[in-house]
């Protein structure tokens, strides 16, 4: 497996985390990553047959209910004070579908 | 001047000698006396004098005084709190106002506790100085020149300033107990569950815990009664079973085994450091109790563990800041993909896109099964090591942190340097037991932690336990 993470890998990867870079950057982070990831190597080297991924360390999981309704006391405004473009009590974003 | 315990601040205000308003005033002064060590991003003068205010109109009115009335705290940047911006300290969140608190903060203050300031922290808990601060960094009450560690370095030096008597922070990797040994205060993480995240900004949502910085166990153990519990909103928080209950259990101390964790003792501990913890072994030693040197294999995998895990983990909780809802925005864009690429780029620090993309490339296709599932299997490996070894012992003992706390910029060379600085921290918040960093002493004037954990869902042992010692370490 492939230790090293290579410019071409970084600019992958940022894509994927939509983060831009700039050319320093990239090459920075090539070499911050790499050794990171080698250090991390030795994982490799551990016998895990027959043990299971641990997805929760106090054994819970996902618990439902049906739908009510609750009264958070919220208004419209204290709900989107913080959205960047508002229009309307509707968040305006950028045209999604072209 | 220094704080008396919890339980006399509360005594006070209940029998009229002080107020919350004289408690909140002072607290507030006590931040600008203390300014050049730079703990804290915000303080909310107004709401907190309006909240003693009320207390003290209260206990005029003889009503029933709450556990916490009148005590003053400073809450972590990550928690969701009224009154101030909550920013984790990061540009990408700077004048976010929180539309709801986190469940930790509303139990604090619906027994009567007073939030003063927001401790300044690493950005998203990212980091073990708070050099990854967006804004300052914290300086070590001990040294200006030292770093007060991380991520909760503002709490833990508020507590160690005497600011105020009690903060509350977050631990992912050793983000309480680390800054705690720094500062010489008592900091704990409390098992994986016991309190809930919810209001609490995400960092490793299999790893957050929420605990607290003191100056003793009695106050520790009395916040933590307040903040433990089950929690609709978390259903990832533990029955009210194992909640931490305000009560000292007295323990029969000869029938106690501690295990010294001998990985901890290895080369890349300070020799100094080493002799502090040996002489705190060898006085709990001397009360009489089984004191062996235990080996956990596995725990030398636990940073490699973490560093796969964590990132993947930060990768998809910081996915939501995206510019769109909340957080810094990037409003001349072009179009969709543009607005999300600027605000991220623009709003995250540099420390934040290195998790991130490590996270993201751990997750990746091709690479998911080799790193993630891999980190997550051995994560089993280590809780099982960690299971059989309390079969035999109660609690595990070792140091908190390699070295004291390191100068300003010592550590800046390789981001690697900087995450050794977890190596014994991160074990505990993988396996999700509770641990804990006690004063244990100091080297040239620097303090010095010892670390004891507990078993999953024991914490109310692990509590006792530290209140027998406690007095006799230093």
């Amino acid at each position: 497996m492939d230790k090293k993470i290579t410019e071409e890998d970084v600019i992958k990867i940022a894509k994927l985390a939509k983060l831009e870079l700039t050319k320093q950057e990239i090459s920075r982070y090539s070499m911050e990553l790499t050794e990171i990831i080698e250090y991390v190597q030795k994982l490799n080297t551990v016998k895990t047959t027959g043990l299971d991924p641990t997805v929760s360390v106090n054994g819970l999981c996902n618990i439902s209910r049906s739908d009510q309704q609750i009264d958070y006391h919220q208004t419209p405004a204290s709900l989107l004070g913080n959205v960047p473009r508002v229009k309307d009590n509707f968040i305006q974003v950028k045209r999604v579908i072209e | 001047m220094s704080w008396p315990k919890i339980e006399s601040i509360v005594e006070s205000l209940s029998s009229g000698q002080t107020t919350a308003t004289e408690n909140v005033k002072v607290a507030l002064s006590n931040i600008k006396k203390n300014s050049q060590y730079q703990t804290v991003i915000s303080t909310l003068d107004k709401e907190a004098l309006e909240r003693a205010k009320l207390i003290d109109l209260d206990i005029l009115n003889n009503k029933k005084v709450a556990k916490l009335a009148g005590v003053p705290f400073i809450a972590k940047d990550n928690f969701l709190v009224f009154g101030a911006p909550t920013t984790a300290a990061s540009n990408i969140l700077k004048g976010f106002h929180a539309p709801y608190q986190a469940t930790a903060i509303d139990k604090l203050e619906s027994e009567g506790a007073i939030c003063v300031a927001k401790a300044n922290m690493d950005a998203f808990a990212h980091g073990s100085s708070t050099e990854n601060s967006d804004f300052f960094v914290t300086k070590n009450p001990y040294d200006l020149e030292r770093v007060a560690g991380g991520s909760s370095g503002g709490s833990a030096a508020s507590v160690a300033l005497d600011i105020v008597p009690f903060s509350v922070g977050t631990d992912t990797g050793g983000s309480i107990r680390q800054p705690a040994s720094f500062c010489n205060v008592v900091g704990f993480k409390p098992s994986y569950g016991m309190v809930s995240r919810s209001g609490v900004i995400a960092m490793g949502s299999s790893l957050d815990t929420i605990g607290t910085f003191s100056k003793n166990i009695a106050d520790t153990r009395y916040v933590m009664s307040i903040i433990s519990g089950r929690d609709p909103l978390d259903s990832t928080t533990l029955d009210d079973s194992f909640k931490i209950v305000n009560k000292h259990q007295k323990m029969t101390l000869s029938k106690i085994k501690i295990g010294i964790i001998k990985e901890y003792l290895a080369d890349d501990l300070n020799p100094d450091v080493k002799k502090v913890i040996l002489s705190a072994i060898n006085k709990i030693k001397r009360m009489g109790l089984v004191v062996d040197e235990v080996s956990i294999p596995s725990i030398d995998l636990a940073l490699s563990v973490y560093y796969v895990l964590c990132p993947a983990e930060v990768a998809s909780n910081l996915s939501r800041y995206d510019g769109q809802r909340f957080g810094y925005s990037y409003l001349e864009a072009s179009n969709l993909e543009d607005s999300y690429l600027k605000s991220r780029t623009i709003g995250f620090g540099d420390e934040a896109k290195t998790r991130i993309m490590i996270g993201s490339y751990v997750l990746s296709s091709g690479y998911y099964d080799a790193y993630y599932k891999k980190a997550q299997t051995v994560r089993t490996k280590l809780i099982n090591d960690f299971n059989q070894v309390f079969k035999n012992y109660d609690f595990l003992i070792g140091p908190t942190v390699p070295d004291v706390a390191f100068k300003i910029g010592e550590k800046s060379s390789s981001k690697l340097e900087m995450y050794l600085n977890d190596i014994m921290t991160v074990a505990a918040n993988l396996v999700g037991i509770p641990a804990i960093s006690l004063p244990a002493g100091f080297v040239n004037n620097l303090p010095v932690g010892l670390q004891l954990m507990g078993q999953i869902g024991k914490d109310n042992q692990l509590l006792d336990f530290c209140q027998e010692i406690e007095e006799n370490i230093c």
